[in-house]
């Protein structure tokens, strides 16, 4: 079980995260939705004790993020965004790798690592090293990582993100499986259909703060939408949101235009 | 789990990385084996050519050798030179097609001499080859002695002899200083052998000018900045590992890497200057075994053994403190930019700081300054090198220098363990 308390992070002026307060049972998938710069990532990163929050505080496991930060690491299994892999190890060192990290060793560990490797059906790269991996297959080492230690609670953020259509599937067969098994999941993603077949409930984030609460079917009913994300649009505001692709898109710009002067 | 096991976890991890990376390899250690190689090459090459054309003789046209007898006589004797014939006075021979160097004897060469006046003859050469260089420089040492023969018939005539020119001798010598490291005493009059010279000096700045554009620094650069570049850095951070076992794992990788390739130099400095003291007598020797050879070069390395003791002790906790102050800073860089414009400074302050230390300082500092960080390791391997190192020197400078890296490793495990820094850069 992940809880929040009025959890809030502060970066100098910027309120990145305003009293965020949810509760995501064992057994359930909770979807965590909004836009980009919503403070998701943010939030996801003070649950898995990477930030540390300005104000508030959250459990996982029952263990308080702010003075049982091992704890919860051991009890939470995390997918970030934009993770990435070392170039000369193999998927199996990474997974092994982790696995020792968090304490684990020898056959039983052996044998965790096979069947990640088998669910995630990454046999064909079980033994190659991390350079020249594609997009899909980097996610799917790096969803190895999160799940080596077997944790009661699972973040994933943007898990089907640059997968092919069966390895989709895989993946969203397994957070029904980590549903059925009783563990926590929570979920963070763009593809509102992915979050109506998924989530049990979900967190609406824009700007910091939840907007809205409640099981999808909920959401529609309430803003007379035919499916979540004509509620999503009605919830955040159609200019809001372009607002922030257009935000999005002058960030890009501006990368792309200091990586090349790099 | 305990910061011994993270430790052992990471350190292996890290040496995978490091010995799969062939690039990162190559840069640590082709300096240190290819260049001295390189160098070696072609000082065997030179050498060679100037031992061949020494061992025939430098070609040297004399025109109106006869106006000079005395001076064609003394060239003739003389086994580096070989003396081409010209045919007198013809136009359409190019006395350089033969000859590298050309002496041109005037009309008034001879009455000149015997006057006792100055003869000016011309010498001229058709290019600034190194051959041609090594031609001249023979020519000019043959003229140099017939010059001091001349010089000596003109004293005697005078009534004077050699002595009346040279009223001062200089005898050189070292004077043993007591409790130094590195010295050989020949004990009865207090005087020091020839300990290692100068060049050995060099050997420093090279080290760690090395170490640095070579790839150590780009070792800690992509140990931590680089789990940021790869987004590998908060895999790490969600697992319980501790994080102070964590640098020191890291650490340790580069404090290897970075052993081994100071000490590639470090060994090809002693030999060098082994070689540099030892040449004279190997120079001087009619014909050598190799196990002669071999023994003047033992002779001549003065007390390598405690010099290279006394060196590891001085280089370890100073190769520490660099790596730990370069890890701290790239654990706090954003992105590799932000590293890297650190590791340029320090490309280019350390090995300039090192040669002003070793250069601009006074040859006797007091103690406390073998207690200043990074200056006083410094002056403290020059003194080594240079046989005036005391003991004391060496025991402020080996204590004060662990404290300063257990202090560097310190901050780097501060910075690596704050939120300010792992997350800067990240997406």
């Amino acid at each position: 079980m992940i809880e929040t308390f009025q959890l809030a992070k502060r970066f100098k002026k910027f309120e990145a995260v305003k009293d965020v307060t949810f509760r995501a049972e064992a057994g359930e998938v909770f979807g965590l939705l909004g836009p980009n710069g919503a403070g998701k990532t943010t939030t996801l990163r003070m649950l898995a004790t990477v930030l540390s929050p300005s104000s508030g505080t959250a459990t996982v496991s029952g263990y308080d993020i702010r003075t049982q930060a091992n704890a919860v690491r051991a009890h939470l299994g995390i997918l970030v965004e934009s993770a990435g892999l070392y170039s000369h190890s193999t998927t199996r060192e990474h997974l092994r790798y982790v696995g020792n990290l968090h304490g684990l060793n020898g056959s039983g560990l052996e044998r965790r690592i096979d069947e990640l490797i088998e669910v995630l059906d990454m046999g064909d790269f079980a033994d190659r090293i991390g350079q020249g991996f594609s997009r899909g297959m980097i996610r799917k080492v790096v969803m190895g990582m999160a799940l080596v230690h077997d944790p009661p609670n699972i973040i994933l953020d943007e898990p089907t993100q640059g997968l092919d259509v069966v390895s989709t599937r895989t993946v969203r067969d397994l957070i029904r499986q980590f549903k059925a098994e009783g563990r926590c999941v929570i979920l963070s993603t763009h593809i509102m259909d992915e979050v109506e077949r998924l989530c049990d409930r979900v967190a609406i984030v824009h700007r910091g703060e939840i907007l809205e609460k409640g099981t999808p079917q909920e959401l529609i009913a309430k803003y007379q939408a035919d499916n979540l994300e004509t509620a999503f649009v009605e919830i955040i505001g159609a200019e809001a949101l372009l607002n922030e692709a257009q935000r999005e898109a002058e960030r890009e710009a501006q990368q792309q235009k200091s990586g090349r002067r790099s | 789990m305990s910061l011994r096991r993270v430790y052992w976890i990471v350190l292996r991890k890290e040496l995978r990385e490091l010995l799969r990376d062939k690039r990162s390899l190559f840069w640590l250690f082709a300096p240190p084996i290819i260049l001295p190689g390189l160098a070696l090459c072609a000082g065997l090459f030179i050498g060679s050519q100037a031992l061949r054309i020494a061992n025939d003789g430098f070609p040297l046209a004399v025109q109106h050798g006869e106006r000079a007898p005395g001076l064609l006589e003394t060239f003739a004797n003389e086994d580096s030179i070989y003396l081409v014939d010209l045919p007198p006075d013809d136009p359409d021979v190019d006395p350089f097609d033969e000859a590298l160097v050309l002496l041109v004897i005037p009309d008034d060469f001879q009455q000149m001499i015997d006057a006792g006046n100055t003869a000016t003859i011309r010498l001229l050469t058709r290019d600034n080859s190194l051959i041609t260089q090594l031609a001249k420089a023979s020519v000019r040492s043959v003229i140099g002695r017939y010059q001091d023969q001349v010089l000596e018939q003109r004293l005697i005539s005078a009534g004077l002899d050699r002595d009346w020119l040279d009223p001062i001798e200089v005898n050189e010598g070292r004077q043993a200083v007591a409790n130094t490291i590195g010295v050989n005493s020949n004990g009865a009059d207090g005087e020091a052998d020839d300990g290692p010279g100068l060049l050995a000096t060099i050997f420093l700045p090279l080290a760690v000018t090395s170490w640095m554009i070579g790839g150590g620094m780009g070792l800690i650069l992509d140990t931590t900045v680089g789990e940021k570049d790869r987004q590998t850095i908060e895999n790490l951070l969600v697992t319980p590992a501790s994080r102070a076992g964590i640098v020191l794992g890291k650490l340790t990788v580069v404090f290897f890497a970075s052993v081994a390739v100071m000490s590639l130099w470090m060994l090809e400095g002693l030999a060098l200057n082994a070689l540099s003291v030892a040449s004279p007598q190997l120079l001087d020797a009619e014909s050598l075994t190799p196990t002669e050879t071999l023994d003047i070069l033992a002779k001549s390395s003065g007390n390598v053994v405690g010099l290279v003791l006394a060196l590891i002790i001085l280089i370890v906790p100073f190769i520490i403190m660099l790596n730990g102050i370069m890890m701290a800073w790239s654990a706090r860089a954003a992105n590799y930019r932000e590293a890297n414009l650190f590791m340029v400074l320090m490309q280019l302050g350390l090995p300039a700081s090192i040669l002003i230390t070793i250069f601009s300082l006074p040859a006797t500092v007091s103690l406390p300054v073998y207690g200043v960080p990074f200056f006083g390791t410094i002056v403290a391997i020059r003194d080594l090198f240079s046989s005036t190192l005391s003991t004391t020197a060496l025991l402020i400078n080996v204590s004060t220098g662990s404290l300063y890296a257990a202090l560097a490793i310190g901050l780097a495990a501060w910075v690596f363990n704050k939120e300010w820094s792992l997350t800067r850069g990240l997406q």
